[in-house]
C-alpha cells in the first residue's frame, strides 16, 4: 500500500482522540489546552514566519496574530488529521498580510529596500558576507509578484511538499506546478546565477 | 536551489528561546484572561511589560474564572448572567440551556437549547450576535431582547424592549421592533404589538412538530390569520412573509413543495348542490335534487422564494424569484428581501446577481443600507473593480458610521484607497479608523500608511 500523500497526514485513532481533545480545549478557552497548542505549533509557526518574512522586525507581531487567528477560529478545522495544514495555513496568510503592508508602505515611500527584513534583534550572522547573500536573495525576492514569492520560500526555503505549498496558498497542485516554474525562472534571472 | 541552502543554514530556525516564551504569555493574555477575546492588536514588549505578562502568565494558572469562549456549555442554575468584554450581558432564567458557539471580534453565535434568556448586546462593537432557537436564527446589532424556545411545542417567543432584530426560519424573515414580540411555530407567524415584558404565552401550544409542519400538514396549527404585518410598517422595515391561506377549494400543495413557512390547509372542495339534495344515507343525490357542480380545485400554488430560502433551498429560491419578476426591478425589493437574495445568489456561485440586488437597494441610512453597501464592496473589490468598491465602502459609513459595518468598511475602504494608490485619500482614511477603531484589526495598516497618522 502506497504511503498516503503528505498533505493528508494519516493520524492513529488514539492520536486523533488527543488532538480532538485538544482542539475542543483550546475551543473552550482552557488555558491549559491553549499552551499545549502553542508547544505544539511554536517552533512550526515560527519558523514559517522567520523565513517568510526573512527575520523581520515585526516577526513577534505576526506570530502573535497568527496564534490569536488560530484559537478564534479553531472550530474551522475539520479533523485532526488536517490541523498541521490548517495552522500552516492560517500563519501564511498572518505572513502574507504584513507582507502587503511591507510592499505598500515600501511603494508609497519609494523605498528600494526594507529596512525591517534581518533586523530582527535575534537574528545572528555575524559574517558580513554570508548577511549580504542573505539580503541578496531577500530582495531579489520582494522584486517578484507575492505569489511568486510566497511560493519559492515555502517550497525552497521551508523545504514543503508542493501538495503542502498548494494547500498553503489556496491553490491547485496544476496551477503550483505552471507557477512555480515560472517563479524559478524569474527568481534565478534576478539572481543572475544558474539553478 | 543553491541560495535557499545557504539561506536556510544562515537564517535559523527562528527566534530566542526566550522570546518564544514572551509569545507563549501573550497568547495567554489576549485569549484566556482577555475573555476570548483575542484581536489583531500590536505588541512589542519593554521589560517592565514583560514582568507584567509573565507575573499574569502566573496568575491564570492559580485564578481561572470562565469567561465568554467558544464552546461554553451554560445554565441558568450554574451560569445564569455573563458579561463580555465591551459590556453585552446574557441572562439566563433557571430553567435555560444554551451554549456559546463562537466568540470572535466578529461575532457572537448562541443556541438556546430551551428556556428563556435575555440579552443586551452593546452598539458600535463591530461584532453580529446570532442566536439560534430551534429552525430559527434570531439575528440582533444593538438591542435589548428577550428569546423563548421550546423544542416540545416548536414555538420560539421574541421579544425586543429596544434596537430592532430579524428572524429567519419557518415563517420567513420577520423584523421584530423595539415594544413588539414575535411569536412563531412551525405553522404561521403571529406578531403582536404588545410590550416585550408581557408574559410569555404558555407553552405546550397546539402547533405540530417543526417537521410534521414542514411535511405540509396542517396539524392543530392556529388559524392562519395574517396577523404578521403590523400597522404601519414600511417595505424597509423588512415585511415578513405573509401567511398564505389557503382560499375554499384550494388543496393543499404537496408535501414535498410545502415549507415549514407554507400554510398548508386541508383541501376543499365546495360541493355546492350536495348538502341540500343528499339522501338520507348521504350518498348520491335524491330523485329530482338538483345537478352537482364540482368546483374544479386551481392548480397547486408553487412555493413562494422566500419559503424556499427558509428551507434551505437557494437554487430554487432563486430561481423562483426570478419567475417573479424579481430580479428585472431589484429596486424595488426591500432591503431585507435584497439581503437574503444577495446572501443566496452569492453562496449559489453568482456573484453578479449578488451585486446587482445589493446596487438596487435604495435605502441610504441605517444599519440595512449600511449592511448592504459592505456585502456589495466586499463583492466588487473581490471583482478588481476597485472604483466601485471604493465608493460602496463610503457609501455604507455613510448609512451608518458607528454600526455593525462600520470598522470592517473602514478597514476595507483603507485596504482599497492603497490598492488604488490614492495616498492622500488612505491617509485620511487611516485617521479616521484609527480615531474610531484604535486597536481594530487594520490598525497596523492604518498606522503604517506613509505620512499617516504616527504610530
Amino acid at each position: 500500500m502506497s504511503a498516503a500523500p503528505a498533505h493528508l497526514q494519516v493520524v492513529r485513532p488514539e492520536e486523533a482522540a488527543r488532538t480532538q481533545a485538544l482542539l475542543d480545549g483550546v475551543a473552550r478557552g482552557d488555558g491549559d489546552a491553549i499552551s499545549a497548542f502553542f508547544t505544539r505549533y511554536e517552533a512550526m509557526v515560527n519558523r514559517l514566519v522567520w523565513r517568510m518574512l526573512g527575520a523581520d522586525a515585526a516577526h513577534d507581531d505576526v506570530v502573535n496574530v497568527a496564534f490569536e487567528a488560530m484559537v478564534r477560529r479553531v472550530r474551522d478545522v475539520r479533523s485532526p488529521g488536517a490541523l498541521d495544514a490548517w495552522v500552516r495555513a492560517v500563519t501564511v496568510n498572518a505572513a502574507r498580510m504584513e507582507l502587503r503592508r511591507r510592499r505598500w508602505r515600501r511603494l508609497f515611500t519609494r523605498q528600494l529596500e526594507d529596512d525591517e527584513v534581518l533586523a530582527h534583534p535575534d537574528l545572528s550572522v555575524p559574517d558580513e558576507a554570508e548577511r549580504e547573500r542573505l539580503r541578496w536573495l531577500y530582495r531579489a525576492l520582494d522584486g517578484l509578484s507575492a505569489d511568486d514569492r510566497n511560493m519559492l520560500v515555502l517550497r525552497h526555503l521551508e523545504g514543503l511538499e508542493l501538495t503542502e505549498v498548494a494547500e498553503a496558498l489556496g491553490c491547485s497542485l496544476a496551477t503550483l506546478k505552471r507557477r512555480l516554474a515560472r517563479a524559478e525562472a524569474r527568481l534565478a534571472a534576478r539572481l543572475g546565477a544558474p539553478r | 536551489m543553491k541560495p535557499f541552502d545557504a539561506a536556510r543554514r544562515s537564517l535559523g530556525e527562528g527566534p530566542s528561546a526566550a522570546r518564544r516564551t514572551r509569545q507563549r504569555a501573550h497568547l495567554l493574555q489576549r485569549t484566556v484572561l482577555a475573555g476570548g477575546r483575542a484581536s489583531h492588536r500590536g505588541w512589542r514588549l519593554a521589560p517592565v511589560a514583560l514582568a507584567a505578562v509573565a507575573a499574569t502568565a502566573v496568575l491564570w494558572a492559580l485564578w481561572r474564572t470562565p469567561a465568554p469562549a467558544a464552546g461554553m456549555q451554560l445554565t441558568g442554575a450554574t451560569t445564569p448572567e455573563l458579561r463580555f468584554a465591551e459590556g453585552s450581558t446574557l441572562a439566563l432564567a433557571d430553567d435555560t440551556a444554551a451554549r456559546l458557539d463562537v466568540v470572535d471580534d466578529a461575532r457572537v453565535e448562541v443556541t438556546l437549547e430551551r428556556g428563556t434568556l435575555s440579552a443586551h448586546v452593546q452598539k458600535g462593537t463591530g461584532r453580529t450576535w446570532r442566536y439560534h432557537a430551534g429552525p430559527w436564527v434570531v439575528r440582533v446589532v444593538g438591542t435589548r431582547l428577550r428569546i423563548t424556545y421550546s423544542p416540545e411545542a416548536a414555538s420560539v417567543d421574541v421579544g425586543v424592549t429596544e434596537g430592532a432584530v430579524e428572524v429567519t426560519g419557518p415563517g420567513g424573515l420577520t423584523r421584530v421592533l423595539a415594544g413588539e414580540t414575535l411569536r412563531r411555530t412551525a405553522g404561521p407567524p403571529a406578531l403582536r404589538a404588545a410590550p416585550a415584558a408581557a408574559e410569555v404565552p404558555p407553552e405546550g401550544t397546539l402547533a405540530p412538530h417543526a417537521s410534521e409542519a414542514s411535511a405540509g400538514e396542517d396539524a392543530g396549527a392556529p388559524e392562519a390569520v395574517d396577523a404578521s404585518v403590523a400597522p404601519g410598517r414600511d417595505a424597509a422595515g423588512g415585511r415578513p412573509a405573509a401567511a398564505e391561506v389557503p382560499s375554499q377549494g384550494t388543496p393543499a400543495p404537496h408535501a414535498a413543495e410545502a415549507s415549514a413557512g407554507e400554510h398548508a390547509g386541508a383541501p376543499e372542495v365546495v360541493d355546492a348542490g350536495a348538502a341540500p339534495g343528499r339522501d338520507a344515507a348521504g350518498g348520491g343525490p335524491a330523485p329530482g335534487a338538483p345537478p352537482r357542480h364540482r368546483v374544479a380545485a386551481p392548480a397547486p400554488r408553487p412555493p413562494s422564494w422566500r419559503a424556499l430560502l427558509s428551507a434551505g433551498s437557494r437554487t430554487e429560491a432563486l430561481t423562483a424569484a426570478q419567475r417573479d419578476g424579481l430580479f428585472e426591478h431589484p429596486e424595488a425589493l426591500s432591503t431585507a428581501d435584497a439581503l437574503w437574495l444577495a446572501d443566496a445568489a452569492r453562496l449559489e456561485q453568482q456573484p453578479a446577481l449578488a451585486r446587482a440586488l445589493l446596487a438596487g437597494v435604495h435605502e441610504v441610512a441605517g444599519e440595512g443600507a449600511a449592511e448592504a453597501a459592505y456585502l456589495l464592496g466586499r463583492l466588487e473589490a473581490d471583482a478588481k473593480q476597485l472604483a466601485h468598491a471604493r465608493e460602496a465602502f463610503a457609501r455604507s459609513l455613510a448609512a451608518d458610521a458607528r454600526g455593525a459595518f462600520a470598522e470592517q468598511a473602514r478597514g476595507r475602504l483603507l485596504e482599497v484607497l492603497l490598492e488604488l494608490e490614492d495616498l492622500p485619500a488612505a491617509r485620511r482614511a487611516a485617521r479616521d479608523y484609527l480615531q474610531h477603531h484604535p486597536t481594530g484589526a487594520w490598525a497596523r495598516l492604518a498606522r503604517g500608511v506613509p505620512g499617516g497618522p504616527p504610530p
